[in-house]
């Protein structure tokens, strides 16, 4: 027999682990910076054989 | 600073993240100050036997509402198999080669790691980012027609 389900224990109040403490990284890659850095690595990454790919 | 690459067993695989050292400047394009995690798409072998990555940017910045077409790891139990210390959205059109270089991909130091690989999408979350991504050629697409 399955065992019932807890009825709202309260886990809401325990606290999880935590996640390395590590400031907040709201910045982002400017367009400029993205089309610098593939105009200086692009042609290398062309010449390189994949080892591991991300598919969709 | 050091340009020492990563040896071949410590590279990371796709899916894996990373913590990375994004450059802030443009000529030169330095590694920045502040290291933030990115999502690894790709590893390529150079002929010299170093790795290039192929990765996007995390950010906290969520946009939600402004940035549908990117990748967004905001439940907490995705965050932590991640590594993650916060919501973060990948910026899926700054897709960026860097090389696998102490001076660009660094370990997080709060975690005791030694390598910069500081977590994995899991399985559903892959499968996941891959039906994200199909959506978002299948919608690009539609949008350049």
């Amino acid at each position: 027999m399955t065992p019932r389900k807890s009825l709202g224990s309260k886990a809401s109040d325990r606290q999880p682990p935590k996640s390395a403490d590590v400031e907040a990284y709201d910045d982002e890659v400017s367009e400029p910076v993205v089309q610098s850095v593939r105009e200086r690595f692009g042609e290398r990454l062309k010449a390189a054989k994949p080892k591991s790919e991300a598919s969709w | 600073m050091t340009d020492e690459a990563w040896p071949k067993p410590v590279w990371p695989k796709a899916y894996d993240l990373v913590w990375t050292r994004f450059p802030e400047t443009v000529s030169p394009e330095r590694p920045g100050p502040k290291p933030r995690p990115s999502l690894v798409l790709g590893v390529y072998e150079e002929e010299d036997g170093g790795a290039l990555l192929l990765v996007a940017p995390g950010t906290t910045r969520l946009k939600q509402d402004r940035r549908p077409l990117d990748f967004r790891v905001t439940n907490y139990a995705e965050m932590q198999a991640c590594g993650l210390a916060y919501a973060t959205r990948f910026d899926l059109d700054a897709l960026l080669p860097l090389p696998y270089t102490r001076e660009w991909f660094v370990p997080l130091s709060a975690t005791g790691k030694t390598t910069p690989v500081i977590g994995r999408l899991l399985d559903a979350m892959i499968m996941a980012f891959q039906t994200h991504m199909a959506w978002r050629e299948h919608f690009l697409g539609e949008s350049d027609t």
